[in-house]
C-alpha cells in the first residue's frame, strides 16, 4: 500500500513538473501579455488583422511553458517538433517569396504606370533602410544585424523576414513583430510628420487624374521590372521574381485560375504559418533579450526616417515641376511599402485639408514602387553581407 | 545614458552568425556611410530606369496606333494624347452600366392622366403610417 502511495505521489510531482506551472517566468508572463496585446489591437482597433491575430496567437503558443531539456519535441527551436519543421519556411525564407507571388497577383500597378516619375518616391522612402542602418552600426550591432534591423523601415514583412533570416536568423523574431507592429502604427506614426514637413499650400495640391492604362503596358511591366530590376540586383530574385511572376499571373488575362489561386488560398495559408510561427518563435527564453528592444527601438526610428524621406523627395521634385504638374507631399510618405495603409493615410490627411482632394490613387503608386524599391533594397544588402 | 543602454544591449552578440564580410564592413566603412550611399543610389537607379523606360512605353506603343490611324487616312495630329484620362473612363463606364442595367431615368411604366381607381386598404393607407408628424 506504502508502495502504491509512494507511487502515486512521485507519479504526481512528474506530472506536475511537467505542467507549464513550474516553469513560468515573468518573461512568459511578460510575452503572453503582448500576445494578448496584439490579439486585442486587431480585434478591437482592426490593426492589421490578418498578421495580427496569427502572430499573437503565435506569441501564446511559443509562451506555454514547459520543462526543457525533456525531448518533448514541442517547442519551436526543438528539432524534430512540429513548430519547428513550419518555423523552417521562415528561417530558410521560403515563406517571403510566396507572399510576394500573392502581393503580385493582387496588386494593380495602373496607378504607378500612368504616373511613372511616382517611381522614384518608393526608391526616396528606402531612406528609413539605410537611415536605420547607420544608426545601428552607430550603436554597436553588426554589421549584417545592422542590415537586417534596418530592413524594418522597408515596411514590408516578407521583405524583413526574408533579409533577416539570411543575415541575422538569431534576430528574425524580434525584426519581424517590430516590422509588423510598426506597419499596424503607420496611421499613428506617419500623419504627424506629414503635418510637420508640408505647408497648408502643399497639402491642397492638386494632381492631374491618372489617365487609363493599356492592357499591353500592364502586362509589359512584370517582364521588363523583373528583367531590369533582377539584372541590377539578382539576389533579390526570390522576392522580385515571385512579385512579377504573381502580376503576370494577374495581367495576362489567361491565367485567372492561377491568379485567384496565389491571392487567395496560397496567399492565405503561408500567412497562416508565417505569422503562427513568427509569434511563436518569440519564446520568452531566446526573445526576450536587451537587444529585441533595442531592435524595437530603431524599428519606430527607421519608419519615422522612411516617411521623412519620401516626403522631403516629393518637396524636392517639385522644384522642378511645372505648376499643374506638381505632386502633393502628402503621398511621400506612401513610399513607405506598407500596402495600403500609408496609401490610406495619405488620402484621410488630404481630405482633412481639402474635402474633394482624393489622393488614394495618387498615393497607391509609389505604394507600391516601394514594395520593389524595398525588395531591390534588400537584394543589394544581401548581395554585399552574403557575398 | 540612454545611448550607453542601447550600445550595450547591441554588444550582446552571443549565438550570432558572423559573416565574413561583418570584419571587412566594420574596419572599411564602420559608420556605414559608403554602404548607405551605394545602396541609396542602386536602388534610385533600379526604380529610375523603371521610370524612364515606362515614361517612353505609352509613346512607342502609340506609335503603331498613329500609323494605323495615318493608313486608314485620318488626321493624327488632332488628338496629341492618345490616352483617356481617368475621370473619362469612369463616366463612359458608368453610362454603360446605366444602359445595360436599364437603371436610367426612363422607366418601365404607363404615364396617364387618367384617373386610376385602386380599391381602399389599411394596409396601403398613409394615415396609419408610421412616419406621422405631429402638426
Amino acid at each position: 500500500m506504502e508502495q502504491f502511495f509512494q507511487f502515486m505521489v512521485h507519479g504526481f510531482d512528474q506530472f506536475f513538473r511537467y505542467t507549464a506551472f513550474p516553469n513560468f517566468t515573468i518573461g512568459h508572463v511578460v510575452m503572453l501579455i503582448v500576445g494578448l496585446l496584439f490579439i486585442y489591437l486587431a480585434i478591437a482597433k482592426e490593426y492589421e488583422p490578418l498578421l495580427l491575430v496569427p502572430i499573437g496567437f503565435g506569441i501564446l503558443i511559443g509562451n506555454i511553458p514547459f520543462l526543457q531539456g525533456a525531448n518533448l519535441q514541442i517547442g519551436i527551436y526543438e528539432p524534430g517538433s512540429v513548430m519547428g519543421y513550419l518555423y523552417f519556411g521562415v528561417l530558410k525564407g521560403i515563406y517571403p517569396p510566396l507572399i510576394f507571388l500573392g502581393i503580385g497577383a493582387m496588386t494593380d500597378f495602373s496607378a504607378l504606370l500612368s504616373n511613372p516619375k511616382l517611381m522614384l518616391l518608393g526608391a526616396a522612402a528606402q531612406l528609413g533602410i539605410f537611415g536605420a542602418y547607420m544608426i545601428a552600426l552607430f550603436l554597436g550591432f553588426l554589421p549584417e544585424q545592422a542590415a537586417a534591423i534596418g530592413i524594418i523601415g522597408g515596411a514590408d514583412g516578407p521583405t524583413a523576414i526574408f533579409l533577416s533570416s539570411k543575415l541575422a536568423p538569431e534576430l528574425v523574431g524580434a525584426i519581424a513583430i517590430s516590422a509588423y507592429s510598426y506597419m499596424a502604427l503607420v496611421p499613428v506614426i506617419q500623419p504627424p510628420i506629414m503635418r510637420l514637413l508640408t505647408t497648408d499650400k502643399e497639402r491642397v495640391i492638386r494632381m492631374k487624374p491618372p489617365r487609363s492604362v493599356s492592357k499591353t503596358e500592364k502586362i509589359l511591366f512584370p517582364i521588363v521590372g523583373l528583367i531590369l530590376t533582377t539584372l541590377i540586383v539578382p539576389s533579390a530574385m526570390p522576392l522580385l521574381g515571385m512579385l512579377f511572376f504573381g502580376n503576370m499571373l494577374k495581367e495576362s488575362g489567361v491565367t485567372k485560375r492561377l491568379a485567384d489561386t496565389a491571392k487567395g488560398s496560397l496567399i492565405d495559408i503561408v500567412t497562416i504559418l508565417i505569422g503562427l510561427t513568427v509569434g511563436a518563435s518569440t519564446q520568452a527564453t531566446t526573445f526576450l533579450t536587451s537587444q529585441s528592444v533595442g531592435i524595437f527601438i530603431l524599428g519606430a526610428g527607421s519608419f519615422v526616417i522612411a516617411t521623412t524621406g519620401g516626403i522631403l523627395f516629393v518637396k524636392f521634385m517639385n522644384l522642378f515641376l511645372k505648376d499643374g504638374n506638381k505632386i502633393n507631399p502628402l503621398i511621400g510618405n506612401a513610399g513607405v511599402s506598407a500596402v495600403p495603409d500609408s496609401a490610406r493615410v495619405s488620402q484621410i490627411i488630404g481630405l482633412e485639408y481639402d474635402k474633394t482632394n482624393h489622393l488614394l490613387m495618387h498615393a497607391m503608386a509609389p505604394n507600391v514602387a516601394g514594395v520593389i524599391g524595398s525588395a531591390v533594397a534588400a537584394g543589394i544588402l544581401l548581395s554585399f553581407f552574403m557575398g | 545614458m540612454f545611448l550607453g543602454l542601447i550600445q550595450q544591449i547591441a554588444k550582446d552578440t552571443s549565438s550570432v552568425t558572423i559573416h565574413k564580410n561583418s570584419d571587412l564592413f566594420l574596419k572599411i566603412d564602420p559608420w556605414g556611410i559608403g554602404m548607405t550611399v551605394i545602396g541609396y543610389v542602386v536602388v534610385f537607379l533600379a526604380l529610375l530606369f523603371l521610370y524612364l523606360i515606362f515614361a517612353n512605353v505609352t509613346k512607342v506603343l502609340n506609335i503603331n496606333v498613329k500609323r494605323l490611324l495615318m493608313r486608314e487616312g485620318k488626321s493624327v495630329t488632332v488628338v496629341e494624347d492618345l490616352s483617356v484620362s481617368g475621370e473619362v473612363n469612369a463616366a463612359i463606364a458608368m453610362a454603360i452600366h446605366l444602359y445595360y442595367s436599364e437603371i436610367h431615368d426612363k422607366e418601365d411604366a404607363v404615364l396617364t392622366i387618367n384617373k386610376v381607381s385602386r380599391v381602399y386598404s389599411p394596409w396601403s393607407s398613409k394615415i396609419y403610417g408610421i412616419k406621422q408628424f405631429q402638426r
